[in-house]
């Protein structure tokens, strides 16, 4: 694949991660509020108690406001205790002693109005104030009570971090779990693939469709039906070509038999003429035969095959009294095309059996794909007619139609199947080609 | 020597049949696959050419069905088809040779013998030649001996032939008359007996030995001189 999207695993991590993150702040946001909201509701309750206690203990006696400090708890005496309390009318001022030199922030009440507010208070204390108008005879008096609430500023942050950690841990785990899942739900699909492989190498004929989950199946299916497609239209067009190749070459022979008949300048011309036709007739067709290495394959005994091809060889030149020995491991196959695979053998074994004087010598390897040599003991080539041949295995263009037919067809065989073709000189004296066929 | 030839297309099969009769077969033809089995079947030829792309019935199948059978003359199969890997199927199925179209006539005919020859245990290639009698299968004539040549008409080179490849052998009357004459041929073994006494004038008396109610045994003994 060119151009690669991201993984499906990527952008999953990636939205549930994001998914998750936004829940928790969210969650610890609206969290945060209603816990902090509750406890001041709490801490309001007992300010009201406190307050309560605040305005019982005070009493105003011939003009001036009067405490009764004993009936209010002793906290209110220890500077800074964190509880203070501040009675006013107009003026006339009473503080907690806690309070020391600092004072509350408390407006002017009319008797039963109340505030609650906050402020900062000594030794910088977040206070909250609850504050009510408390009217005493003809005198209207403005009672507050504060109490330092950094407790509950502390629990909130302490709570924070506890659920960032936690909101983390939940993350994580959904990660994890996601990964898995991710892994088992695609599991099909790298199924699919594996048997996509397996096809290629003819080991399927089709894919299979038992067990395959509903949302994989249609395109199991399309394959399937893709590949039946594929297969049929090499069959119909090879069925075609075959066709063609004997609707051409008929004509071709009536016309070399006519030749034969005609005195030798014409007869010359016309041959040539017939030569060339048969040699682009031949070369295009059997380049349109190929199959090549996208068609899935359809696996062949290839040993049997390569016996049946000396068999073959053996018979055509059944003059030369030949011995081709072929050595193929016993566990080499081709992952490509029959057809093809005995073309390119058959190419190079004809050309070995008419070179060679009594011995051709066929080895197939497994290396990584097929290694595959065919030499025999015929007067071999120089070094420069080797180059010639291995150029024009490469540069298929600049070969010349006729000679060398069968190999230019070899050449366009071993491209299809992106493998290589080189030349050498044989242990038997003649030619040797080398031919790698790389795994599919 | 009798050659079935089945090749589908009318004006090829009427050229192939002219040059291999000019070349001393007698030749039958057959031009779908059907009635290519149906005469394969009955009819004892020493070889068969044989296309691949028949109407009716594939050439291959014919020829698998005769091997099946047990029909066992040489086949030489004839086709535009010639992928290797349908060269490695025609010979599975049972073929002698391939060849592939467009051809020359003189590569048919070189095979077709070297077929024939081999059929009977005899190199190809080189010249039938038995107790010094040479057959110029080229020149259709044979050559005696002391080196002088005698010409032979199309029914007598056959003729010698199919005695020269059988040398030694008791040959009925009704074998030399299939092998020798094509289907539509007039297959009177009174005619033979013409044919037999003619190459005894041609070759010496010796050369051919009557079996009486067997048939003949060529000898290829020139014994007396026959007269020119």
């Amino acid at each position: 694949m060119t151009g690669q999207a991201p993984s499906l695993r990527r952008r999953l991590t990636l939205g549930v991660g994001a998914l998750v993150a936004t829940l928790t702040a969210l969650g610890l946001a609206l969290g945060g509020i209603g816990l902090r909201q509750a406890l001041e509701g709490v801490l309001l309750e007992r300010l009201q108690h406190d307050l309560d206690a605040v305005i019982a203990a005070t009493t105003v006696a011939g003009g001036t406001l009067r405490l009764h400090e004993d009936q209010l708890v002793p906290v209110y005496a220890k500077v800074y205790s964190g509880h203070y309390f501040r009675v006013s009318e107009g003026s006339d001022v009473l503080r907690s002693r806690s309070l020391w030199d600092a004072d509350l922030p408390v407006p002017e009440l009319a008797a039963g109005e109340r505030w609650q507010g906050g402020a900062q208070g000594p030794a910088r204390q977040p206070l909250l104030i609850l504050a009510q108008g408390v009217r005493r005879g003809e005198r209207t008096l403005v009672v507050a009570v504060a109490e330092d609430v950094s407790s509950i500023d502390r629990w909130q942050w302490r709570l924070l971090a506890g659920s960032v950690l936690f909101g983390l841990l939940v993350l994580a785990a959904i990660l994890v779990a996601q990964s898995v899942l991710v892994r088992h739900a695609l599991r099909p699909l790298n199924q699919v693939s594996a048997q996509l492989r397996r096809l290629q190498q003819g080991e399927l004929a089709v894919l299979p469709t038992a067990g395959v989950p509903a949302e994989v199946l249609p395109l199991v299916e399309r394959l399937n039906a893709a590949l039946e497609l594929l297969v049929a239209r090499l069959e119909r067009s090879r069925k075609a070509l075959g066709n063609l190749a004997h609707a051409l070459k008929t004509p071709l022979t009536v016309l070399t038999q006519l030749g034969d008949e005609l005195a030798a300048p014409q007869r010359a011309r016309l041959e040539q003429q017939v030569r060339a036709m048969h040699a682009t007739v031949e070369r295009e067709l059997k380049r349109a035969r190929l199959a090549g290495a996208a068609t899935p394959g359809q696996r062949f005994d290839l040993r049997a095959d390569l016996a049946a091809l000396a068999d073959t060889l053996a018979r055509i030149y059944h003059g030369k009294a030949l011995r081709i020995d072929i050595d193929a491991a016993p566990d080499a196959s081709f992952a490509g095309d029959r057809e093809d695979f005995l073309e390119l053998m058959g190419v190079l074994l004809d050309n070995a059996c008419k070179w060679a004087r009594a011995r051709v010598a066929v080895r197939v390897a497994l290396a990584d794909g097929l290694l595959v040599s065919v030499e025999d003991d015929g007067p071999g080539a120089s070094a420069e007619q080797m180059a010639t041949l291995t150029a024009r295995g490469q540069r298929l263009d600049e070969s010349t139609p006729g000679a060398g037919l069968g190999l230019s067809i070899a050449a366009d065989i071993v491209e299809q199947y992106g493998a290589s073709m080189n030349f050498e000189r044989a242990a038997l004296g003649g030619l040797r080609v080398v031919l790698r066929l790389p795994a599919l | 020597m009798r050659l079935l030839l089945v090749e589908d297309d009318p004006d090829l099969s009427q050229d192939i049949a002219r040059r291999l009769t000019q070349a001393g077969y007698a030749v039958d033809c057959a031009y779908d696959g059907v009635s290519a089995y149906d005469l394969g079947s009955v009819e004892p030829y020493d070889a068969v050419v044989l296309d691949l792309g028949l109407p009716r019935r594939p050439g291959l199948e014919v020829l698998k069905a005769w091997r099946a059978d047990g029909r066992r003359m040489a086949v030489l199969i004839l086709t535009a088809r010639d992928a290797w890997h349908e060269k490695v199927d025609g010979f599975k199925a049972g073929a002698d040779d391939y060849l592939g179209k467009p051809f020359h006539i003189e590569e048919l005919l070189a095979r077709l013998d070297a077929l024939i020859r081999r059929a009977h245990g005899s190199a190809g290639g080189v010249p039938l030649n038995t107790g010094g009698l040479r057959l110029d299968e080229a020149r259709q004539r044979a050559e005696l001996p002391d080196g002088r040549a005698v010409e032979l008409t199309g029914t007598e080179f056959r003729l010698l032939r199919y005695f020269m490849l059988h040398s030694g052998r008791v040959l009925s009357k009704d074998r030399l008359t299939e092998h020798v004459y094509a289907f539509d041929a007039d297959k009177d073994s009174n005619v033979l007996e013409v044919y037999v006494n003619r190459l005894r004038h041609k070759l010496g008396r010796g050369v051919i030995e009557t079996r009486r109610g067997q048939g003949y045994v060529f000898t290829g003994v020139i014994d007396d001189r026959p007269s020119a």
